[in-house]
């Protein structure tokens, strides 16, 4: 395998383990994603 | 036409200061910066174990970018870093599990994952390191001994040699006169020059062990003295007399390396006797 697809893959790998699991610890202590109000009140002449 | 302003704080941009500034393994910094928010979060929010957990967390990864680039360097060392010991530690290594180890806690206790699940991301996160950084190669080459000097030795006489050329360099930046700058990194190239065929030949070492303990020093002492002298008052005459040392410096070196790459038994030390015993004449040292 040449160095330079070695290297990508590495890089790869790191970002998809250790920038994985960084952002989900984000994700976990504020979740974000959830809606404030439930969907059905969101919709107009529901507010 | 209007005249360019002298730089007397430039330097040379050598190998040596890129290789300071290399953003290899600065990725590990860059994805531990996530963990910041998730640190404020938790503080805002009261939650003791977000942030304890993302705080360590956070911590580790700072390590495990400063091993990782110390390792990296070691690979590649400068000039005078190849002189010091190599060190023992598996830097990269380390770095690597410890990431590995990292990602997985931060899976489990962060990220709330399971045990597989976090043991996956480890692994993960090693095998990244291993593809992206490798590990830890053989230490850097053995300085072989010479009359009677072991390696160690040979490394440890051309390392404090370095040191001081690295004063004479420092000592030259306080110096604001460009011809005299010019002729003091002259001789740190000549000095450099030397070392470097010492430590691919270190046979002369015995013949060159006063030139680099006794005469480098002296040199050293000559341009950290003028450069304190010329701050605190300029005098044409002291000019003149360290632009003769430099001079007579300068012819020195360049006869002693000649010497060296002609591997002339003839010895230099009477000779660099009557130089020293010149410049203290000329009150300089």
């Amino acid at each position: 395998m040449s160095t330079f697809f070695k290297r990508l893959l590495g890089f790869i790998l790191l970002l998809s383990t250790m920038g994985l699991t960084t952002c989900q610890s984000v994700v976990k202590a504020e979740p974000v994603l959830v809606l404030a109000k439930p969907a059905d009140q969101l919709l107009p002449g529901n507010e | 036409m209007s005249k360019l302003p002298t730089l007397k704080s430039a330097k040379r941009f050598t190998g040596d200061t890129l290789r300071q500034y290399s953003p290899r393994g600065l990725l590990l910094y860059v994805l531990s910066l996530a963990l910041i928010p998730a640190v404020v979060i938790g503080l805002s929010k009261g939650q003791v174990m977000t942030v304890i957990v993302n705080a360590s967390a956070f911590t580790l990864y700072c390590l495990a970018a400063i091993w990782l680039r110390k390792g990296l360097q070691a690979e590649n060392p400068s000039s005078q870093d190849r002189l010091q010991s190599p060190s023992k530690w598996p830097l990269k290594l380390f770095s690597a599990v410890l990431v590995a180890f990292t990602t997985g806690m931060l899976a489990v206790l962060a990220a709330q994952q399971g045990l597989v699940m976090a043991a996956i991301y480890a692994c993960g996160a090693f095998l990244g390191m291993y593809f992206s950084y490798g590990f830890d190669q053989a230490k850097s080459r053995q300085i072989v001994g010479a009359n009677g000097y072991s390696g160690d030795e040979v490394r440890k006489t051309l390392a404090d040699a370095f040191a001081i050329i690295k004063q004479i360099e420092q000592a030259n930046h306080k110096i604001s006169n460009r011809e005299l700058n010019q002729r003091i990194d002259n001789i740190c190239q000549i000095a450099d020059g030397i070392i470097a065929e010492l430590e691919a030949d270190p046979r002369g070492i015995r013949r060159a062990r006063k030139f680099l303990n006794v005469y480098l020093e002296n040199v050293q002492q000559v341009v950290q003295g003028y450069a304190n002298t010329h701050q605190q008052s300029s005098s044409q005459a002291l000019e003149q007399n360290f632009r003769q040392a430099l001079e007579t410096i300068e012819s020195a070196f360049q006869e002693q390396q000649q010497k060296l790459l002609e591997e002339d038994l003839f010895d230099l030390d009477v000779k660099i006797e009557v130089l020293t015993a010149q410049l203290k004449r000329e009150g300089i040292l």
